[in-house]
């Protein structure tokens, strides 16, 4: 009875190591796969967690190959080893995680530093931009003041009063353009507009029809297909088309600002888009001015060049609807005969 | 017979463990953390079940100790897996 309970025993012991080991092994194999696939995987992990991880894979298939072999008996040197490993793979565990937290930390400091960076930079724009633009303003604004006083006691330069008056309220609509222009732009980035679907035909023929009403000085043709063309847009559509068209009839010689609006279909890429095409008689615009006419900045101030944030705002209302915008000569290669705004925008069907 | 460096090893697994819990926000912002935190708790269990076996049921102990490794392991692997998945979408979308 004693024998076969003696080798009962034998069996069940030999049976638990056996099942033991070959967890042990299991556990190897697989902490060497992920050494290896850690080993391969360079851009993973920081620089740092990446040392630390490999440290932690190494001392984990140490402990493994220490269990392992200590089961199969080949040594026990091992053995004695082994809880010193486990006691430093526990510290690593613990550097692993610190180092993800100062990464952490780290990519924090960064972003808020961009992030003041970019504000700093924003208000440094603005106020140059007030400095600049609203002075020039303020400027003809009392060079006109003080042409009126000049003729006030002069009955022969009375006529002269209707056209000081007129620069006077194109000044002060100048400055009002300007100050709603800066108010839009700046709460572009802030928050996610939402956009919706807008008949684009529509929108363009109120922003025509509206400044028609206002000014004398311009002639607004258009070409339009019969159908409805959707986009997704929101309430700032209309002030691409406001700004474009008062840009043309800002920046012309003529008597009569000539405009022309085409809107048609086109794919680009076998996207089903809309491309607007505004075609002036302006002064035109030259081959440096193409390439920075979106983009006001610092330097465009303090060189004195542009006026106002219209296009600028423009290019940044058009990328929000995932469209784009750019120049052209109206006459290829004869910048002085006009231009045209060519504006993509997707279409919603 | 209980060994001190076991013992050692489940106060600092256990400390480690407090440090995860105070620190979560910050952790948590590692990709697909709560993984991450399963392995460590897994081992940590490992650990301190090493210490019991040496108190009582030393056979059972001994073999959930072993069972804790290996889930732990293959746990590992997976949050490795998750992690590439997850680099190789954000490549793809940036």
């Amino acid at each position: 009875m004693n024998l076969i309970s003696t080798l009962e025993m034998n069996l069940i012991s030999t049976l638990e190591t056996n099942l033991i080991s070959t967890l042990d092994l299991i556990s190897l194999i697989i902490t060497a796969i992920i050494f290896l696939f850690i080993y391969k995987q360079k851009y993973l992990f920081s620089c740092n967690c990446r040392l630390i991880f490999i440290f932690l894979l190494c001392l984990r298939i140490f402990f493994n190959l220490s269990n392992f072999l200590q089961w199969t008996d080949i040594t026990d040197a091992l053995d004695k080893i082994e809880d010193y490993i486990l006691i430093i793979e526990v510290i690593f565990w613990f550097l692993f995680f610190y180092s993800f937290i100062e990464e952490f930390s780290k990519t924090q400091i960064k972003k808020s530093e961009n992030k003041y960076k970019q504000a700093f930079n924003q208000v440094e724009f603005y106020k140059d931009l007030f400095t600049h633009d609203m002075n020039n303003i303020f400027q003809s604004l009392l060079s006109s003041n003080q042409l009126c006083s000049d003729y006030l006691h002069n009955s022969d330069k009375l006529d002269m009063y209707k056209e000081i008056l007129s620069i006077s309220k194109n000044q002060i609509e100048r400055g009002t353009n300007l100050i709603s222009n800066i108010q839009k732009l700046s709460e572009l980035g802030k928050y996610q507009m939402e956009l919706e679907r807008i008949d684009i035909i529509e929108t363009i023929m109120k922003v025509k029809d509206t400044l028609l009403e206002k000014r004398k000085n311009i002639d607004i043709k258009s070409e339009f297909p019969d159908d409805k063309l959707y986009i997704q847009a929101d309430i700032l559509l209309v002030d691409i088309f406001k700004n474009l068209i008062l840009n043309s009839i800002q920046h012309n010689k003529n008597p009569i600002a000539e405009i022309f609006i085409r809107i048609y279909k086109i794919k680009k890429e076998n996207i089903d888009c809309v491309k607007i095409e505004i075609f002036d008689n302006g002064v035109g615009i030259t081959k440096f001015q193409k390439d920075t006419i979106f983009k006001r900045n610092l330097k465009d101030i303090k060189n004195h060049r542009g006026s106002g944030l219209g296009l600028t705002l423009v290019k940044e209302i058009i990328k929000m609807y995932n469209g784009e915008i750019w120049v052209g000569d109206k006459i290829k290669g004869d910048p002085s005969k006009g231009s045209i705004f060519h504006i993509i925008l997707p279409e919603l069907i | 017979m209980i060994k001190e460096n076991e013992i050692i090893v489940a106060i600092i697994g256990i400390g480690i463990f407090v440090f995860l819990v105070i620190n979560y926000s910050k952790i948590s912002k590692i990709p697909e953390s709560k993984i991450l935190i399963s392995v460590f708790f897994i081992f940590l269990l490992g650990w301190i079940f090493t210490v019991i076996e040496s108190l009582v049921l030393e056979s059972l102990f001994n073999l959930i100790e072993h069972f804790c490794y290996i889930i732990g392991s293959f746990l590992l692997l997976f949050w490795v897996f998750k992690l590439k998945q997850k680099r190789d979408d954000d490549n793809e979308f940036n």
